[in-house]
């Protein structure tokens, strides 16, 4: 916690200065002015609020969070094998008095949902603050799940800014309320706030905390003897929540007798303002609150929207104060894809990006991503389509791509180490001649136990893992196989064959997928084979080449 | 004032990230409210990329609204006519004049279409276009010397913020390039 009450409070109100209007701006404590991005601005925020270790795992849009404080934070800062870990090793951080940051894409809350869930029961000591960044009409995802609902479901604050300065705010503010309450806190970002770039004011960065190592075995030890005080105490804290968010003027009534009006959340604030002064408007930065504040801000309107990127959360709660209310449950606005900013106006299409192009006489062609120009996945793809597989079960990173043409190989694609439980699933009911296709940064997320149950299972099923030494879709991360961390530094170093053959599998080879005929000859030989085989598909992804000779 | 909505478009490879933050620095420079906003990932993969740049008094949503721009940057033919619908209707279009036939297009079903220039002007759109061959490499910032051209931002901070925003060795190459796309605005209004 800061040194004093004094400079908690000048500190405090310095940083509500963008919404508490005619709050006193202390020139003297600031450092400068700078165009960032919300992913940059959040990390810059972690930074100043005084933390000790950032942890995550590479997702757009969120991997710029983790790589912005790798940049400028001299402390801790790791790539994560995957996001349970990194939410686990943040907790560790929690219990030794420090503050750290974890920060994700939406589906990684996903995987780090089991300790979430059962942390927040637990409570907390250092401030915990978990950035999640949404992905709204899924460019580079699987789904366009609404990550508030697992603050709702976790019992945790959420904090939703809208702009880079408010995402910069917030993860401070998320900092101190997760001491004050002791519990893990969320700032909830999208691609339009992630990536989009607007003016900081910068602050100066605070103190770490110092190493306070506790023991608090009721209250850090998850058994059946501490469950059902720990769950008393978690929706005890809730009251306090609503009060805290009641008091801290992050949503805020803007009414001057219109009669028409917009609840915005987030970055639909930043939308509903391209529509003032028409319409009031609602702005909601912070969850959970009191429902009596829609009610207030219902009353006498004769037309109120719902702005919020996600499921209509918000928009349900306002339903029971009016029944005037247009968004994605009474179908005015898309309940699919990103809100963007021509809302209200007449041709309400929900993603900038897929716009038909209306205007013009004549259908385009269109432009889909495609693999760089000598990408090794390519050429082993070439391969693997000759032999002809039965079924191959994709999984998550640029090979994802040979489900396009010009390849279209891979039949399948779920979530993150999915493709080699999913081929071992199809295997055990007779098919044969079944591959799963697997990146390396995949497998050390999540792909490992599924190889040890396919073997010990007696799955007959072929692993293709395509070890191009990267996280690459995300720009290029290091992983535990190239044994550099993300401050760029030596760290220690795993080897995929010795991870493979420990997993108990009948064979592991190593191919070089640029030679493609000697490829396709062992693919054949062991998708015919019994048992669980893994070939390992070795070559650079041709931009870390490019990086490295720069 | 007005709030300024500059749209770029192209190919991923071609700059149009670099362009659109140097055309931010500027108007934040210049002392305006400024927001640009952009989609990562597909650059390096021969995909569509487009970004907007929004400056002004008062700047709140991050992305321009259909039929909003002022401008639209194309530094790839194609690209620009799949984002015209964001143009005013007496927007201006600034065209590089580079055709990258999508990998995947298939003539029978969507031609690469044959003269983007008159298509826009026939659209009602005034159209700049520069021709960039054999400066391949910085055709992104010949483009912006022409823009700069129409906007209001005296040239000492361009001639500031340009070399800020590119490798040191760069610098003259990009200075260069920025000068000769303000003198072909220039030669065309004469």
């Amino acid at each position: 916690m800061p040194k004093s009450s004094l400079v908690f409070t000048s500190w405090y109100l310095l940083v509500f200065n963008t919404y508490l209007k005619g709050v006193f701006l202390m020139k003297e404590d600031l450092i400068d002015k700078e165009i960032l991005s919300g992913d940059d601005a959040i990390g810059r925020g972690a930074i100043e609020a005084g933390i000790s270790l950032a942890t995550s795992y590479p997702g757009t849009p969120a991997t710029e969070i983790l790589q912005y404080i790798a940049r400028h934070f001299d402390g801790d800062a790791e790539w994560s094998v995957n996001e349970k870990v990194a939410f686990e090793t943040a907790v560790g951080a929690s219990y030794a008095g420090k503050r750290a940051l974890c920060s994700m894409k939406h589906v990684g809350v996903n995987v780090a949902s089991d300790p979430l869930m059962t942390a927040a029961y637990l409570g907390l000591k250092g401030g915990l603050v978990l950035a999640v960044a949404d992905d709204p009409s899924a460019y580079s995802s699987q789904n366009e799940q609404d990550s508030r609902f697992y603050a709702k479901f976790a019992k945790i604050p959420c904090l939703e800014p809208s702009d880079s300065q408010e995402a910069r705010d917030m993860t401070i503010i998320a900092f101190d309320l997760s001491e004050k309450m002791g519990l893990p806190v969320m700032v909830r970002a999208v691609t339009r706030v992630c990536h989009a770039y607007s003016p900081v004011t910068l602050v100066p960065v605070r103190d770490q905390n110092p190493l306070s190592l506790q023991k608090d075995p009721a209250n850090m030890i998850a058994v059946p003897g501490n469950v059902l005080r720990c769950h008393n105490n978690l929706n005890k804290k809730q009251e306090d929540l609503v009060k805290w968010g009641a008091d801290s003027g992050l949503n805020r009534i803007f009414k001057n007798g219109q009669k028409k009006g917009i609840i915005a959340c987030g970055i639909g604030h930043a939308y509903a303002r391209e529509y003032d002064p028409e319409y009031a408007i609602l702005k909601i930065s912070y969850y959970p609150f009191e429902e009596t504040m829609i009610e207030e801000f219902v009353k006498g309107l004769e037309e109120v929207w719902v702005f919020e990127e996600g499921e209509p959360f918000v928009e349900e709660i306002a339903r029971r104060y009016s029944s005037l209310v247009k968004g994605k449950i009474s179908g005015e606005i898309n309940s699919t894809g990103e809100l963007g900013p021509d809302v209200l106006d007449e041709d309400t299409s929900s993603s900038t990006s897929n716009q038909p192009s209306h205007v013009l006489p004549m259908p385009l062609p269109s432009r889909p991503p495609v693999l760089c120009p000598g990408c090794p996945h390519g050429r082993f793809y070439e391969a693997l389509k000759a032999v002809k597989p039965a079924f191959t079960a994709g999984d998550i990173g640029c090979y994802t791509l040979g489900a396009n043409p010009p390849y279209q190989i891979i039949d399948s694609c779920l979530c993150m180490g999915a493709g080699i439980s999913k081929a071992a699933g199809i295997a055990k009911q007779g098919v044969k001649r079944v591959a799963a296709v697997i990146g390396d940064s995949t497998f050390i997320h999540s792909g490992i136990p599924a190889l040890i149950n396919a073997g010990y299972n007696r799955a007959n099923i072929l692993v293709l893992i395509l070890d191009n030494s990267s996280v690459a879709m995300t720009g290029s991360q290091p992983t535990p196989l190239t044994g550099i961390t993300a401050k760029g530094v030596e760290g220690g170093k795993v080897s995929l064959e010795d991870i493979c053959r420990a997993c108990g599998v009948s064979s592991v080879e190593v191919v070089d997928p640029y030679d493609v005929e000697k490829t396709k000859v062992l693919l054949n030989a062991k998708l015919d084979a019994e048992g669980v085989h893994v070939v390992i598909s070795r070559r650079s992804c041709i931009l870390v080449k490019k990086r490295n000779s720069q | 004032m007005e709030t300024v909505n500059v749209l770029f478009s192209g190919v991923g490879g071609q700059g149009i990230i670099l362009s659109s933050m140097i055309l931010a620095k500027a108007a934040f420079q210049a002392g305006y409210m400024v927001k640009e906003s952009e989609l990562h990932g597909m650059a390096q993969r021969g995909g569509s990329v487009i970004s907007h740049v929004r400056f002004g008094e008062e700047v709140h949503s991050p992305l321009i609204r259909k039929g909003k721009a002022d401008f639209l940057v194309a530094l790839e033919e194609l690209e620009g006519l799949r984002n015209v619908f964001y143009l005013k209707p007496d927007g201006r279009i600034i065209l590089n004049r580079k055709k990258v036939v999508p990998p995947s297009a298939n003539p029978d079903i969507a031609p690469y279409p044959e003269d983007t220039e008159s298509l826009m002007k026939s659209m009602g759109f005034s159209v700049d276009s520069a021709n960039a061959l054999g400066n391949a490499k910085v055709e992104n910032i010949i483009v912006m010397g022409i823009l700069s051209r129409h906007l209001s931002f005296p040239l000492s901070i361009w001639e500031k913020v340009i070399p800020s925003s590119v490798p040191s060795k760069t610098v003259e190459i990009n200075l260069a390039a920025f000068r000769k796309g303000r003198d072909i605005a220039e030669a065309k209004a004469a």
